[in-house]
């Protein structure tokens, strides 16, 4: 990490009352703290954290998100939920409100085992959660000192799990609150999952959750997020997969709600042959930035990387990709590839993407590349010579751009056409706005 | 009926490179309803620039002159209300749209100038089959209709998917760009039945075209001579066959 990382006490004060005393808590949680206090939160001057502006989150202190709710509260929220009626309510699923999992609400399915247990308790627990070798990112050490619960998914070896549905309510109160829930997935050898999760909640909140992944051989996690969180929220989410051999991580990101959302993502492809898919399309209005920031670390041979990023941005709206491929010694035949493509449907709508290559073989490829543009006047034009009006045009173009992305989405047919409803459904809401 | 289509004096430029650019300087020209004119011109001399203008691309300034269409002002008309008043600009390079299905970009067209048009919208199944049934009139395979607008459409393909879009949109005036460059014979021909199939009182046609071959199956009353932004002269179709055979260079002098 950056050394001239400065604490920026103003961000890390609105969770400072929360934090553990040291060395009364577990070992973890005594050097996330350490960590915090040291170095405290990055501001903008921090590499790593140019585009994205940590004062988002505003100046009152947060409330730890609690774990008793109203009941009708959740259901209700649930039942806003895009297509809920129509596929969401059919699916296995498990439900996870204010951080802690919600037995009442899910559904789970015999074909792979769902546990939760205190966060201290991790360490002695056969070993649940992967070591975490030294915090290096801000937001993993804040889970880390403030995480109280574990949820642990677990599919046995060979085990083929199908479509199963994730979602994370939050309860937002007049006084802001946050969570910091710590997820740890494991597939087993062969095993195969698809995980839909979808953020969603209303009110200020602040949401922090830690994914930690762990693919052995030839299993497959395909797992798609859908961030809907409320117009309020901040979610600074962070992901640590590690796929074995010829194992296949394949992430789709589709954020349309949040104030600010930040996806950090660190993929390791660990053994030969390991695949990693980090797509996603951000589609943002008003005054919401959605980042991107991802680390795909290839460690062996013949490892494949792909990532496509796409942002629709208006009003004033940012988008960030700041992708990264490590390739190391011995790392050879890797074939990583990396794609930003940008559609400003403002003058005011900015993004901004940072690739970066770091390689150490020689016989690697790589590559990246990035477009940016507003609507192309000349197919506006085409599309208003034959009688359709000037707004139609403009909404059959960016739903183009937008369904284009979700070709990228290798789905199943509920789960693409999920995403194209909300897709759509979101434009609609965007241009009602407007006009 | 005189007035149908009748452009006065139209002079319009472009800004390219920081610089005003004339492109057409004072085109004159009248088509009465029912009649089917062309325009010849060498490369460059300005006939796409007056299409465009005709169908409304904001990108030209018109600096003077003016156009009326069936009694409007057409110039004060936004483009998507030309192709409702009936307007249809064939395009010499069609825009390829990645991401349309080209089904649903025929039905919100159709659909779009009809409701204008104070006609009733079709539903999904009542277009297709009049879709399917143009398709066949052309010779075209019913599979462009899955697939994106001319994205990876041939050259051939994409002029044929213009008469589609003509066909479908019953203009009473067709502006036909260069429709017919490109095409093999047999295509050629497809393309001047489309046109010849709209022919009535009520419908006009002005083509823009290199060639006298299409001129065979597609018989105009009147043939215009652009260049450098004029029209130079103009004649009956016997004009062009001696533009095939003289080239422009014996008119361009008497000019
Ligand atoms: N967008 C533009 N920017 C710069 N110059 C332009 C632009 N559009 C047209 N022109 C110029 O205006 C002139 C007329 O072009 P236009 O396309 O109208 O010719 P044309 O008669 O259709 O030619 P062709 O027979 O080759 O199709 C040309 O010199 C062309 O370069
Ligand atoms: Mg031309």
């Amino acid at each position: 990490m950056n050394i001239s990382q400065k604490p920026c006490s103003d961000v890390l004060s609105l969770f400072a009352h929360r934090l553990p005393k040291r060395n009364t808590c577990g070992q973890q949680k005594t050097e996330a703290v350490a960590w915090l206090e040291h170095k405290g939160l990055p501001d903008k001057r921090v590499e790593q954290w140019r585009y994205t502006d940590l004062r988002a989150l505003g100046r009152v202190p947060y409330k730890t998100a609690l774990r008793t709710y109203n009941p009708y509260h959740a259901e209700k929220l649930l039942h806003t939920l895009p297509q809920w009626g129509e596929i969401l309510a059919n699916l296995p699923r498990f439900v996870v409100v204010n951080g802690y999992f919600d037995p009442v609400l899910s559904q789970i399915p015999q074909t792979f085992t769902l546990t939760t247990c205190p966060f201290e308790n991790v360490s002695g627990n056969g070993g649940k959660g992967e070591d975490l070798k030294g915090i290096q990112q801000p937001f993993m050490a804040l889970n880390t000192a403030l995480a109280e619960e574990e949820i642990f998914l677990h599919v046995q070896e060979g085990v083929k799990v199908g479509q199963v549905l994730m979602v994370s309510l939050t309860l937002g109160d007049e006084q802001p609150v946050s969570l910091h829930p710590r997820y740890t997935l494991k597939l087993d050898k062969g095993a195969h999952l698809s995980l839909l999760s979808i953020y969603a909640g209303d009110g200020i909140y602040c949401h922090n959750p830690v994914e930690q992944i762990e693919i052995a051989e030839h299993a497959t996690l395909k797992h798609l997020t859908l961030f809907q969180e409320s117009a309020q929220a901040s979610v600074l989410k962070m992901v640590q997969a590690r796929v074995a051999g010829r194992g296949v991580y394949e992430s789709f990101i589709l954020t349309l709600g949040g104030l600010l959302t930040r996806h950090d993502i660190n993929v390791v492809l660990a053994q030969t042959g390991a695949v990693a898919k980090v797509n996603g399309v951000q589609y943002l209005s008003d005054e919401q930035t959605g980042d991107i920031t991802s680390v795909i670390c290839h460690e062996a041979s013949e490892c494949i990387s792909r990532q496509t990023i796409r942002n629709v941005l208006s009003d004033h709206a940012r988008g960030v990709f700041q992708g990264k491929i490590l390739v190391k010694r011995g790392a050879q035949k890797t074939d990583g590839c990396q794609m930003s493509q940008a559609l400003l449907l403002s003058e005011h709508a900015e993004v901004n993407v940072k690739p970066e290559l770091e390689i150490y073989a020689d016989d690697v490829r790589c590559s990246h590349g990035a477009t940016i543009g507003a609507l192309d006047e000349e197919q506006l034009f085409y599309l208003r010579s034959r009688g359709i009006a000037e707004h139609e045009a403009r909404h059959m173009l960016i739903e183009a751009f937008l369904s284009d992305s979700l070709s990228l989405l290798e789905e199943e047919g509920v789960v693409r056409a999920l995403c194209h409803a909300v897709l759509t459904r979101s434009l609609d809401l965007r241009e009602e706005q407007q006009s | 009926m005189s007035s149908f289509l009748e452009i006065s004096n139209l002079c319009a430029q472009i800004k390219a490179e920081g610089q005003e650019k004339h492109i057409l300087r004072g085109v004159t020209l009248n088509i009465p309803a029912g009649e089917v004119h062309v325009i010849m011109g060498p490369n460059g001399s300005g006939k796409t620039t007056l299409s465009y203008i005709l169908a409304g691309r904001d990108a030209y300034e018109v600096t003077s002159g003016h156009v009326t269409f069936r009694g409007q002002d057409l110039l004060a008309m936004k483009p998507e209300n030309r192709a409702a008043s009936g307007l249809f600009l064939a395009f010499q390079n069609p825009i390829e749209l990645p991401g349309v299905n080209n089904a649903h970009f025929l039905r919100m067209a159709v659909n779009a100038v009809r409701r204008q048009r104070g006609q009733e919208e079709l539903d999904a199944v009542a277009f297709l089959k009049q879709a399917r049934k143009v398709l066949e009139t052309l010779s075209m395979a019913p599979d462009v209709l899955k697939r994106a607008v001319n994205v990876g459409f041939s050259g051939g393909e994409k002029k044929r998917n213009e008469v589609l879009q003509m066909t479908l949109l019953q203009p009473s005036l067709a502006i036909l760009d260069e429709t017919d460059s490109g095409l093999d014979v047999d295509a050629m021909r497809v393309v001047a039945e489309g046109v010849n199939r709209l022919r009535s009182p009520k419908f006009s046609a002005l083509v823009i075209t290199h060639h006298q071959k299409l001129l065979d199956y597609l018989v105009p009353d009147r043939v215009h001579v652009m260049t450098k932004g004029q029209i130079i002269l103009s004649g009956g179709p016997e004009l062009a066959r001696e533009i095939d055979q003289k080239g422009y260079a014996p008119f361009v002098k008497g000019a």
